[in-house]
């Protein structure tokens, strides 16, 4: 394929030196030159400006401009136009420098015109072409970079305005539980203490009928207040961040007991089937939980029974087994297969606790599966350990079983409790990377169970 | 016990009813004048308009303050308090519903002699009486005045 026509704008005002150069360039097999000879720069720039040419020749001395100024002027009125100058024998000199300013090439006048001359005006247009593509890829770059920096700072921005919106939401949210505390709280501090006062006051006057009355409005006063504060510790329970440390359950479950009659023999008995393990949680959400577990446990129990409470723990069989989520609902019972914690070593067969034997064993006394000693020695690093709370309450038929965990739920409206218990306990479970559940029957009492990470075990 | 007026500063007049109530069981009733806000609080401190008459009003020996107050608030009341030269050393007590961190290091900031929070049941509150009796009337040594000389640096 014959390669079309080199558009050359030559600036010499030498014409012999011109004629010579379009003639060693007419030659047969160098490409083909098409010239337009212009004789100063003046004429230069209004060519330039008029027509597109592919290279520009340039004579260094010229009656209107000479040397370096010569090159400086034409790169910055064809930035993008690829360049050769001319230059004489005695400054060479000047044609490098020129190279050095983003001229492409120099020839050198009256030397080698022809074949080398042809091939030094394609390679400085091919030069050109490849410094403009770099140049055109650079800038390409650099405004990506500054597009990113741009998005970036514009993301940054962003987080800092929704996070400067959310605390501002967070603060808004506690000052509303702290008014709740105040002002709802207020009246009913005054409903219960007048109550209180009137009541004494009838007593004295030995009104026992309206006495019994005021006694009413006392307690719904207390109730009401007993809510308030259980949607409350709810409410920042379920905003605040839970940290999680290794605890020490048995010696926190003890500590409970001690610090509540109420858990105490002879109203009720409470047995640690231990040791138990240490676990990954928080050591005031973990009271709340044990407290609410253990005072449901020897709440709802037939009148004339004795309230029996046994605590054990197990692993959960499959060590990788996920935090479910408890929106996903409950898992098939047959899929629920734990190991009870291992005796002597880590590398027990899997078994399913809730064998048909046991439950079958399972009448009015509460009892632990037939393993269910916990090793200390054992690791219980990275494994899920579920602690059981089996009760011989009245049980919990299955249709009431989920409904439970709901606020304000409560299916014994003759017991005293505001139905938040459960809800606090679920929440502060999730919140501590754990689950919660419940196997119960009407009649056989219930075992509620919380799943947690156990920890590393203490050292010595 | 030391004879000395305590004065409750408070907006919630129940609130003012109770504590009259368990101060008069708790045998110190007649000690008790109350204010309805910061301001009066600041006219009664300094026997001004209807409080000049110190028979009737007589400078206490302690005041307790809500926080949560019309006008001033009780932050308010205390910091004009530790910066009045003649009342300087008048013990304060806080007393209020609010139990948050912020307002409790507030208030001693500001100088509060102890920070009490209401009690929800009258049997607390009865209880609180007592303790408040025997500390500030009976245990505690009050300074004899409540002024300071002006060579003694104010509270920060």
């Amino acid at each position: 394929m014959k390669a079309a026509a080199v558009r050359v704008l030559l600036v010499e005002d030498s014409f012999s030196d011109a004629v010579l150069l379009q003639e060693s360039l007419a030659q047969p097999g160098l490409g083909g030159f098409d010239f337009t000879h212009v004789e100063c720069w003046a004429e230069a720039v209004q060519c330039l400006r008029q027509k597109q040419f592919e290279v520009l020749l340039l004579d260094l001395s010229l009656p209107d401009i000479t040397g370096r100024d010569t090159f400086l002027r034409a790169r910055a009125e064809a930035p993008h136009l690829p360049i050769v100058v001319l230059t004489g024998e005695t400054n060479e000199a000047v044609g490098l420098e020129a190279v050095r300013h983003g001229i492409q090439d120099y020839l050198i006048k009256g030397q080698a015109y022809g074949r080398q001359t042809a091939r030094a005006i394609r390679y400085a247009i091919e030069r050109k072409q490849a410094e403009e593509t770099l140049k055109r890829t650079e800038e390409a770059l650099r405004s990506s970079e500054r597009q990113l920096r741009e998005w970036n700072s514009e993301l940054e921005r962003r987080v800092a305005e929704r996070t400067a919106s959310l605390e501002e939401t967070i603060s808004d949210l506690e000052d509303f539980s702290h008014s709740i505390t105040h002002d709802l709280r207020a009246p009913l501090r005054a409903i219960r203490s007048f109550a209180q006062i009137l009541g004494e006051e009838c007593l004295a006057c030995g009104r026992s009928r309206a006495q019994e009355h005021i006694e009413r409005i006392t307690s719904a006063a207390a109730r009401m207040d007993k809510l308030i504060q259980d949607v409350l510790q709810y409410s920042r329970l379920a905003r605040s961040e839970l940290k999680l440390v290794p605890v020490d359950v048995q010696g926190l479950l003890r500590s409970i007991i001690e610090t509540y009659p109420a858990f105490q023999p002879p109203h009720v008995e409470i047995q640690i089937e231990g040791p138990l393990p240490r676990l990954l949680g928080n050591e005031a959400a973990l009271t709340q939980c044990f407290s609410n577990l253990l005072g449901n446990a020897i709440k709802f129990v037939a009148p004339g029974t004795r309230p029996q409470v046994r605590v054990w723990a197990e692993r959960v069989g499959n060590p990788k087994a996920e935090i479910r989520n408890p929106k996903e609902g409950r898992r098939p019972k047959s899929e629920e297969r734990h190991e009870p914690l291992p005796a002597e070593t880590d590398q027990l067969p899997v078994t399913n606790c809730q064998s048909p034997a046991t439950q079958h064993a399972t009448r009015n006394t509460p009892q632990p599966p037939a393993l269910h000693s916990f090793n200390p020695q054992g690791s219980t690093l990275n494994h899920m350990v579920r602690l059981w709370f089996a009760d011989n309450g009245v049980g919990i038929p299955k249709e009431a079983q989920e409904r439970i965990f709901k606020m304000f739920q409560r299916l014994d409206k003759s017991c005293d409790g505001t139905g938040v218990g459960l809800t606090v306990v679920r929440k502060a479970v999730e919140k501590m990377g754990g689950r919660m559940g419940l196997e119960s029957e009407p009649g056989r009492g219930s075992r509620f169970w919380v799943e947690l990470k156990g920890a590393a075990d203490q050292p010595g | 016990m030391t004879s000395i007026a305590i004065l409750y500063v408070e907006d919630e007049e129940t609130d003012v009813m109770l504590l009259q109530h368990v101060l008069t069981k708790a045998g110190i009733g007649n000690s008790l004048r109350t204010v309805k806000d910061g301001k009066a609080a600041k006219d009664y401190l300094a026997g001004d308009g209807p409080f000049a008459d110190r028979r009737l009003h007589p400078l206490p020996g302690l005041v307790l303050l809500d926080l949560n107050l019309p006008y001033w608030s009780g932050f308010e009341v205390l910091e004009w308090i530790r910066q009045e030269p003649q009342l300087r050393r008048l013990p304060v007590v806080i007393f209020t519903s609010s139990s948050r961190p912020d307002d409790i290091a507030r208030a001693y900031d500001a100088g509060a002699n102890a920070y009490l929070v209401k009690p929800n049941a009258l049997a607390d509150l009865s209880t609180l009486a007592l303790a408040l009796r025997d500390f500030w009337l009976i245990h505690n040594r009050l300074p004899t005045t409540l002024g300071v000389p002006p060579s003694v640096p104010p509270v920060a």
